[in-house]
């Protein structure tokens, strides 16, 4: 393995959870703005 | 050390006082001072929620945890994210509904004695002291990093660094209370977020390339690209459980409180979550960074990691905001801290028992006074440096989560709750944070949190069933708030 390189799994578990719990926060939020409209 | 960054440290403390003064007279009554009136709009509301949760700990512990031991440390990051989030998600609107409807509760422990319609006191003195004892330990941890900020940056003598820091907060906090309180954090939001996210990209810059960086990483100790590295299952757990702290935190439930309206939760929710994984992922960037970065004269404190990396990267003048951004850091969870226990002081104990009929004038006095009085035994308290900052952060943290975040989540959702079994959760959570290491190792290295959180609710759930059912008016208030709240 070249020690350069971040592994697929480390790549996974630094940014999937943060970016799903950011896109979860907007879609809550448009879902919030329609069913006031 | 140069009079540039003395300069932007000293106009940047000249605003903060000014911010106090200009909410000064906005604070006509009690509610006013301790939770703005509920006026907060959502970007105030997400942005101090934020500053005010993450202390210095964002700035200086965080990065240091990943320059000493590499990328292993992300499972707090996500644990954190995901307690904030579920916090945001299903507490924020609920919790602001409720305390508004619950006799217009402005303190945790005011809500909970209106909650359970609870006539003997003992739920509110409860609380009122865990909340006492907790926060004046955390905000003299704040006091302590603070004081080492200016000590470091200035070569200040460490008293002098102390009450310096002390007296600027106290100034703010005693004169503007919550709205001072919410804009600085507003502020300081703004600050940290921008320095954590240029610092890590000028480096970046500095490497040319993310895989030349890798390989200056790789080159000091290649585990430290790995998450599992060694990290044990209890290990991982213990940083995850981090998470559950978040539906405990007074300082930072009191910002869903004071809401303009719960409408404007989901909107904030976006801005909060927004600041904070940017914020939290610029963190990890700057430890990173600085593994490579400090490769050929490592730091003797790993803590001082972003510190040492601003002064030596950038121009004074914006060294000195930056700095000044790690002062905002501490500073915002200080001043939410004191407020939080001059509340405790001057609604829960003072009207709450000593004068139920006190004024509002009176009472926002017993407030700023309490804002002094605790600021004093935190003083006391933080005059010694050898004080362990992260410790009793971590065990504050423990504290607050294991006592009340599962009597406020079941107190929220749960209808059959009893008074008896809010005051059972909030003895047993802090009874375990305060023995579960003193027990032994093995099992009992786990963070402190994790086995108090399930104890607690474990405790609310047998003993509001065995207390009999709650009065008919309990249930009729829970059922009022309905299930979208």
């Amino acid at each position: 393995m070249d020690n350069a390189a971040l592994t697929v799994e480390t790549w996974f578990w630094l940014l999937v959870p943060l970016i799903t719990i950011f896109v979860l926060s907007i879609l809550n939020y448009l879902r919030s703005r329609r069913k006031e409209a | 050390m140069n009079s540039a960054i003395l300069s932007t440290f000293i106009i940047y403390l000249l605003a903060l006082i000014t911010f106090g003064m200009a909410f000064y007279r906005y604070n006509e009554t009690l509610s006013d001072y301790i939770l703005g009136g509920r006026k907060l709009k959502s970007g105030v509301t997400a942005l101090s929620a934020g500053a005010s949760d993450m202390s210095g700990w964002l700035l200086l512990g965080l990065p240091g945890a990943v320059y000493a031991a590499g990328l292993n440390q992300i499972w707090i990051v996500i644990g954190l994210a995901t307690g904030a989030w579920l916090n945001w998600q299903f507490v924020a609107a609920r919790l602001r509904i409720y305390s508004q409807q619950t006799n217009d509760a402005i303190t945790l422990p005011d809500y909970l004695e209106s909650r359970f319609e609870d006539k003997s006191r003992i739920l509110r003195i409860v609380s009122a002291t865990v909340i006492l004892f907790f926060f004046t330990v955390y905000t003299a941890s704040g006091l302590v990093a603070g004081a080492k900020l200016f000590e470091s940056t200035f070569n200040w003598p460490y008293e002098g660094a102390l009450l310096s820091g002390a007296g600027v907060v106290v100034i703010y906090t005693f004169l503007g209370g919550f709205m001072a309180v919410s804009w600085t954090d507003f502020f300081q939001g703004i600050l940290m977020f921008i320095a954590l996210i240029t610092a890590p990209v000028m480096l970046i810059f500095f490497y040319e390339n993310w895989s030349s960086l890798l390989s200056g990483v790789a080159a000091v100790d290649p585990s430290m690209l790995d998450v599992y590295s060694a990290m044990t299952v209890t290990g991982v757990i213990s940083l995850l459980g981090w998470g559950l702290g978040y539906f405990g935190q007074p300082h930072i439930l009191a910002r869903f409180m004071a809401i303009e309206s719960p409408k404007l939760v989901p909107k904030a929710q976006v801005i909060g979550i927004g600041w904070m994984v940017f914020s939290l992922m610029g963190a990890v960037l700057v430890g990173f960074t600085g593994i490579a970065y400090f490769a050929d004269a490592p730091l003797a404190d790993a803590e001082y990691v972003f510190l040492t990396m601003i002064q030596e990267l950038f121009n004074p003048w914006i060294a000195g905001i930056l700095l000044a951004a790690i002062l905002s850091a501490v500073m915002s969870t200080v001043d939410s801290q004191l407020l939080v226990c001059s509340s405790a002081i001057a609604e829960d104990f003072y009207k709450g028992l000593l004068r139920p009929s006190a004024g509002y004038a009176e009472l926002v006095l017993v407030g700023r006074s309490s804002v002094i009085a605790v600021a004093l035994i935190a003083l006391v308290l933080a005059w010694n440096p050898e004080r362990m900052v992260l410790e009793l952060v971590a065990y504050a943290w423990a504290g607050f989560g294991a006592s009340f975040g599962p009597v406020i989540l079941f107190s929220l959702f749960w209808r059959r709750m009893t008074r008896e079994g809010a005051l059972a959760g909030m003895i047993t959570g802090a009874m375990v944070v305060v023995l579960w290491n003193r027990l032994g190792s093995g099992l009992f290295d786990l963070y402190e949190i994790v086995p108090g959180f399930l104890i607690s609710s474990i405790a609310i759930l047998i003993f509001s069933v065995t207390a009999g059912s709650p009065s008919e008016s309990v249930l009729k208030k829970f059922d009022s708030i309905g299930t979208n709240g």
